[in-house]
């Protein structure tokens, strides 16, 4: 008996549903607009440059006396903490009770061509925490790192230990080189200053296109196949097109920022095994001795689990609690279980700590 | 109704399907620009290709586009299927990768291959007209390749050495590109065979019965599962490291040796250039940065005033509490001491810390606040004003009327209290002078030392 079970009959009527399927969604998707994206009301606190401090605004008062300022990679736009009403890693923690403040950096262009790590660091995250901490009237306030803002994150507790309560990282490489971490194989031996020498900012294009290099018959094709299965269904549409958007929507890179990061990140593995030094500071994860919530995701293709994994033992925090998250990269903010298991845990970790 | 004649109409309906769908949906038939894989050359596919039509939003747009290439590649997968079924009936289906309906499955060549035609995309991608550039150059200097190569090495000399020496630069990079590329071309074959291999072994493991693919999803699901694993394996791999490496920066070197001819042009035009955007940029950044260095010492001067003066305020209530509460008079050093707090709020560098600290040992008494006394400062400096005196004032009044000793004790805790803001202080101000240090050392070295 060999590996196929498939009637002729059956092979023309699944083409023939496929068929019936693309025709029916092809008027579906001429009704469509533009997707929006953000569901929750915020308010502008700090502006600096391009970057933009928001607080969100829940339906009632927050219960958290610390506010939580949630610090986003660089690479990929913030909104995916807040794409929509049922997908909202915001709006959960509001109605949880806590005070979610957003850095929103905007869109790097020319201008911002020789921002480095240290003024990202040491300039923009700390001038922020500062008016997070100012617009709540407390001393410390808890950071929330998400993927490379988790790192930076980690190296802004690390310089500012007095300045965070809390430090709850998501998604977060600490050590770069383990040996699943397919962006870390392909940048290893890259020269680094002749990539950005030569152009400048990174494109936000050529970000996207590397990102689906990592998966890439599955990124580039099988996924646009499985679309036609919900090309009849406008509300499932329409949530595939608004995470199109967001997966496509990229800031291009400051250059000398992405320069280091590759430099001293993805080659040199600097902030676990150390040297890494930002600005006036060298960053020592022994210096992080606040609470420490670490949660990854099982199937990340992009983080791989142990990269995170690898925090434990390496910073100075006794109080370090991990969680394991079963989805992928992006899943653990948008997917069913993300909205029922992430939020709460993250307010029950900071009320026991509040 | 034999097999045949039922497959047969089943063609028609689909091919009659197709044509209404086509005509309903107009007949746009835009070209797709799928990286790594041929336009199809099945009807249905192509069918599909022609009913794409115009929809609202750039989001759709894209996503139809992706939706339509993805949808080539199963639908040219099923119409295979499709032929072999009615050719060789189910005994042909029993072995449908020996067809090879893939899209780099069958007859892997640098030409088809997906992964390999991707990373040709890299560059266009990330800045648009990189593979127009190799266009050219494999045109025009393609034929005579192996003879350029030999001239790139000889010695330039005359008035146009350096031209020609950036002209032999130039033609070197582009070579050293190709070259470099068709290594990595040559590994993302080794991605397509070995696809291969895994999805035969993954296709034995389902003979058994009850694990058979009954569905043409099924196995175009089977075949990506196969490929992703392949090329995972590879693209983690040492080789892929190194390839990967070269390929990327042999480009840049192109990209930069062209950069640097149109520099050269543009200088000689007395056109602005790259360099000189990017020097102007990065002499705007530094100003940036100082400026918000300034202002950001200044933000820490301001918060070390206020300090200060709730430092000088606590200290003159405690100064002014009398040990018995009824005297009225110990309220007059307070204002004294206010009036020296203010002096010293306009210039918080005299300050002396070992001062302070002493002045914080030696007090051991519980304040009492004057309320005219109380910091301007935020909610926070005030509750913790509360916490250090009315708390403690609480305390010691319980406890002074029984026990001598606790009162003495809760006193300590309070003195304890102020030195630890006072060494915090000192710390606070020896960080600021040190900070200030890099721009006047000999006077903050002076400063450093008054502490």
């Amino acid at each position: 008996m060999g590996p196929l079970n498939i009637e002729p009959f059956q092979l023309f009527e699944e083409a023939r549903k496929f068929q019936k399927k693309m025709t029916a969604g092809m008027q579906v998707l001429g009704t469509l607009d533009e997707v929006e994206f953000g569901c929750t009301e915020k308010e502008e606190v700090y502006r600096e440059d391009k970057l933009v401090v928001y607080r969100y605004k829940g339906e009632n008062t927050p219960v958290s006396k610390t506010p939580t300022l949630i610090v986003y990679a660089l690479v990929n736009r913030p909104y995916m903490v807040d794409l929509q009403e049922d997908k909202s890693l915001v709006r959960n923690l509001l109605a949880q009770g806590e005070d979610v403040y957003l850095i929103d950096w905007g869109y790097p262009d020319l201008a911002d061509r020789w921002l480095t790590l240290d003024d990202y660091i040491n300039g923009y995250i700390r001038r922020s925490v500062d008016a997070v901490a100012k617009n709540a009237g407390v001393k410390k306030i808890n950071v929330l790192g998400i993927c490379q803002g988790g790192a930076f994150s980690l190296c802004f507790s690390a310089i500012y230990p007095h300045k965070v309560k809390n430090l709850i990282t998501m998604v977060t490489p600490v050590d770069f080189h383990t040996p699943d971490n397919m962006l870390s194989n392909w940048t290893r031996k890259m020269d680094a200053d002749l990539f950005v020498d030569t152009i400048g900012n990174v494109p936000a294009d050529l970000m996207n296109w590397c990102y689906l290099m990592l998966k890439p018959m599955r990124l580039l094709q099988q996924k646009y196949v499985g679309m036609v299965e919900i090309l009849d269904n406008k509300a499932e549409l329409e949530n595939f097109l608004r995470m199109e958007k967001w997966i496509f929507d990229s800031p291009d890179q400051a250059g000398e920022a992405f320069r280091q990061f590759m430099r001293d990140f993805y080659q040199g593995n600097k902030l676990i095994k150390g040297g890494l030094i930002l600005g006036k500071h060298e960053v020592d994860l022994k210096n992080i001795t606040m609470p420490v919530l670490n949660i990854f995701a099982e199937q990340d293709h992009l983080v791989p689990p142990d990269a995170s994994r690898a925090m434990q033992g390496v910073i100075g925090s006794k109080d370090y609690t991990q969680i394991a998250f079963k989805g992928g990269h992006i899943g653990i903010y948008v997917s069913g279980r993300a909205q029922r298991e992430v939020p709460p845990a993250i307010h029950d970790w900071l009320h026991a700590r509040a | 109704m034999s097999e045949a004649l039922d497959i047969a109409q089943w063609a028609k309906h689909w091919e009659t399907m197709a044509r209404q769908a086509q005509s309903s949906l107009g007949s746009n038939a835009g070209q797709f620009s799928w990286p790594g894989s041929q336009p199809p050359s099945n009807p249905w596919a192509e069918a599909m290709n022609k009913a794409k039509p115009f929809v609202g939003g750039s989001q759709q747009s894209q996503a139809v586009e992706h939706m339509m290439a993805g949808a080539q590649g199963y639908l040219g997968m099923l119409q295979s299927l499709a032929g072999v079924a009615s050719g060789q009936g189910m005994g042909g289906m029993q072995n449908p990768f020996a067809s090879g309906f893939f899209p780099g499955m069958a007859s892997p060549s640098t030409m088809n291959n997906p992964f390999a035609s991707a990373m040709r995309d890299f560059g266009g991608q990330g800045a648009r007209g990189f593979e127009q550039w190799m266009e050219q150059f494999t045109a025009a200097a393609g034929p005579m390749l192996d003879q350029a190569q030999q001239s790139l090495h000889a010695p330039a000399f005359g008035h146009m050495r350096e031209k020609q020496e950036n002209l032999q630069k130039t033609a070197q990079v582009f070579i050293d590109y190709q070259k470099q590329s068709a290594r990595y071309d040559r590994l993302m074959l080794k991605v397509g065979e070995q696809s291969f291999a895994r999805f035969q072994l993954k296709l034995a493991e389902r003979e058994e019965p009850g694990r058979q693919i009954n569905s043409a999803r099924g196995l175009y699901d089977l075949w990506i599962d196969a490929a992703e694993e392949a090329y995972a394996e590879i693209a983690l791999s040492e080789e892929f490291r190194e390839i990967y490496a070269a390929v990327v920066d042999a480009q840049m070197r192109v990209r930069q040796q062209v950069q640097a001819e149109i520099e050269r042009t543009c200088n000689q035009l007395g056109m602005p250039t790259r360099s000189e955007v990017n020097s102007i940029g990065e002499r705007l950044q530094a100003l940036r940065r100082e400026f918000r260095e300034e202002r950001s010492q200044s933000d820490d001067q301001e918060e070390l005033r206020a300090e200060v003066a709730e430092l000088k305020r606590e200290l003159a209530a405690l100064k002014t509490t009398p040990k018995k509460v009824s005297k009225p008079a110990k309220t007059k050093p307070a204002a004294k001491s206010e009036k020296k707090a203010a002096a010293e709020e306009a210039a918080p560098k005299k300050v002396s810390t070992k001062k302070a600290v002493k002045a914080a040992k030696a007090t051991n008494s519980v304040s009492k606040v004057d309320p005219a006394n109380k910091p301007v400062a935020d909610k926070s400096s005030k509750k913790s004003a509360r916490e250090a005196t009315s708390g403690h004032r609480g305390k010691r009044r319980k406890a002074s009327a029984s026990k001598a000793s606790v009162t003495k004790q809760t006193g300590a805790a309070s003195s304890g209290d102020f030195a630890s803001k006072m060494a915090r202080f000192a710390r606070k101000s020896k960080s600021s002078a040190n900070r200030g240090s890099t721009r006047a050392p000999s006077k903050t070295a002076k400063r450093g030392g008054s502490k």
